[in-house]
C-alpha cells in the first residue's frame, strides 16, 4: 500500500532555506532554544498492527471542552499537557492554538486528531486496541526545557503504564 | 505525521510521514472519513516499512481544494489570510491543471485512434508521443512544484496575518 511513498531527503537548497528560517525564528522569539535529539531511539515493532495497542498524541492544542485551555498569551508558550479519554465524544473536543489554521479541524477534529477513524480501524480489526488515554500539548514552546525534562518523561510513563505499542503523533 | 519535514528531520525522530497537506489538515479534510482513515492507516503501516531511525517517507497525496482559506481562521480575532492574490493564484493553478488534463486526454485519444488505423501515419504518431511527453512534464511542474509552493505561501500568509495583529507570540 505504501509503494507510492518515496523517501524524503534534505536537499542542499532546502537545508539553506531551513537555516534561514531558523535564523528568523531565533530573532523573533527571544530565548528560543534549538534543542535536538542527540540520540534517536528506534524500536522495531514486535507484533502486527492488528495485535497492537495504539495511542494518540498531538501537539495541536487539542483538549476536552471542559478542560482548561492552553495558554496562548504567553511568549514562553505552554509546556503543560491535557488528558483525553479514549471514549470521548469527538464533538466535545476543542483546540487552543494560534500557530496554525484550524478552521477545518474546528469543524471536524479528525483532520488533526483522528480519534473516530482510529476507532473505526479497531472495529474493522486492523488495529488491536486503542490506549485508554490520549495526551495533548500545545506545540508553541520556544524554550522546550520544561517540556523535555518534565512533560515528556511524565507522558512516556503514562503511555507505558497503558501498555502502548505504537504512538501515533500529529503536530500543530 | 509532519507537515514540516525539515524541522522533523533536524530534531530527529524514529520515523515520520511527510504530509503535503496544510498544517491543520494533516489527516485530511473535514467531513471526509474515507480519506482520513486512509491517511491514518498508511501512517500506521509505515511503522512496519521504515527500518532505520529518522527516516521520513513522503506521502504522495496532494492537496487539491481551493481556496483553502475561504473562511475566518483562528478562534481569535484574525480574519485569516485574505490577501487579494492568494486565492486567485490557487484557482489559477487548479484551472491550469484542469486544462492540461483535458489536453492530455485529447492527445491520448488521438494517439489511440491513430494507432488503430490500417496504415498508421508514423510521423504523426511520433509527433503526438513527443507532445504527450512534454505536456506530462508541464503537468508535473503545475501539479507538483506549483501546488507545493502555493501551500507554503498560504501557510506563510496565515502566519504573517497573525504576526501583523500581534497574535503570533
Amino acid at each position: 500500500m505504501l509503494n507510492n511513498y518515496n523517501k524524503w531527503t534534505f536537499t542542499t537548497e532546502e537545508q539553506a532555506k531551513f537555516n534561514t528560517w531558523l535564523e528568523r525564528i531565533n530573532n523573533i522569539h527571544t530565548g528560543n532554544i534549538d534543542l535536538r535529539n542527540s540520540e534517536i531511539h528506534f524500536t522495531t515493532p514486535s507484533k502486527p498492527l492488528s495485535d497492537s495497542t495504539v495511542a494518540l498524541f498531538t501537539t495541536a492544542g487539542v483538549h476536552l471542552d471542559s478542560d482548561e485551555p492552553f495558554d496562548i498569551e504567553s511568549h514562553h508558550g505552554d509546556w503543560t499537557f491535557r488528558t483525553i479519554p479514549v471514549d470521548v465524544d469527538s464533538s466535545n473536543l476543542a483546540i487552543t492554538h494560534t500557530h496554525y489554521n484550524h478552521v477545518e479541524a474546528d469543524k471536524d477534529i479528525n483532520c488533526i486528531f483522528p480519534i473516530d477513524r482510529l476507532r473505526e480501524l479497531q472495529e474493522e480489526g486492523l488495529v488491536g486496541r486503542i490506549s485508554p488515554h490520549a495526551y495533548s500539548i500545545m506545540g508553541f514552546n520556544p524554550d522546550p526545557t520544561n517540556l523535555v525534562n518534565e512533560t515528556i518523561p511524565a507522558l512516556a510513563s503514562r503511555y507505558k503504564l497503558d501498555g502502548v505499542d505504537i504512538l501515533f503523533m500529529t503536530c500543530g | 505525521m509532519s507537515v514540516q519535514p525539515h524541522i522533523t528531520a533536524s530534531v530527529g525522530v524514529p520515523r515520520a510521514i511527510s504530509i503535503k497537506f496544510p498544517a491543520g489538515n494533516q489527516v485530511g479534510e473535514s467531513g471526509k472519513p474515507i480519506q482520513q482513515k486512509r491517511m491514518l492507516l498508511e501512517a500506521l503501516e509505515s511503522i512496519y516499512t521504515i527500518k532505520s531511525p529518522n527516516t521520513i517517507l513522503e506521502s504522495p497525496y496532494k492537496w487539491r481544494r481551493f481556496p483553502i482559506n475561504e473562511e475566518a481562521v483562528y478562534t481569535g480575532s484574525s480574519s485569516g489570510p485574505q490577501h487579494l492574490n492568494a486565492i486567485p493564484i490557487g484557482l489559477s493553478i487548479d484551472e491550469l491543471s484542469d486544462k492540461i488534463s483535458s489536453y492530455q486526454a485529447w492527445l491520448n485519444d488521438k494517439l489511440a485512434s491513430e494507432s488503430t488505423v490500417a496504415t498508421p501515419n508514423e510521423g504523426y504518431i511520433s509527433g503526438l508521443k513527443m507532445q504527450i511527453e512534454r505536456v506530462d512534464d508541464l503537468m508535473a511542474i503545475v501539479d507538483d512544484t506549483a501546488l507545493d509552493q502555493y501551500r507554503e505561501i498560504i501557510n506563510s500568509i496565515a502566519t504573517l496575518e497573525l504576526r501583523g495583529q500581534g497574535k503570533f507570540v
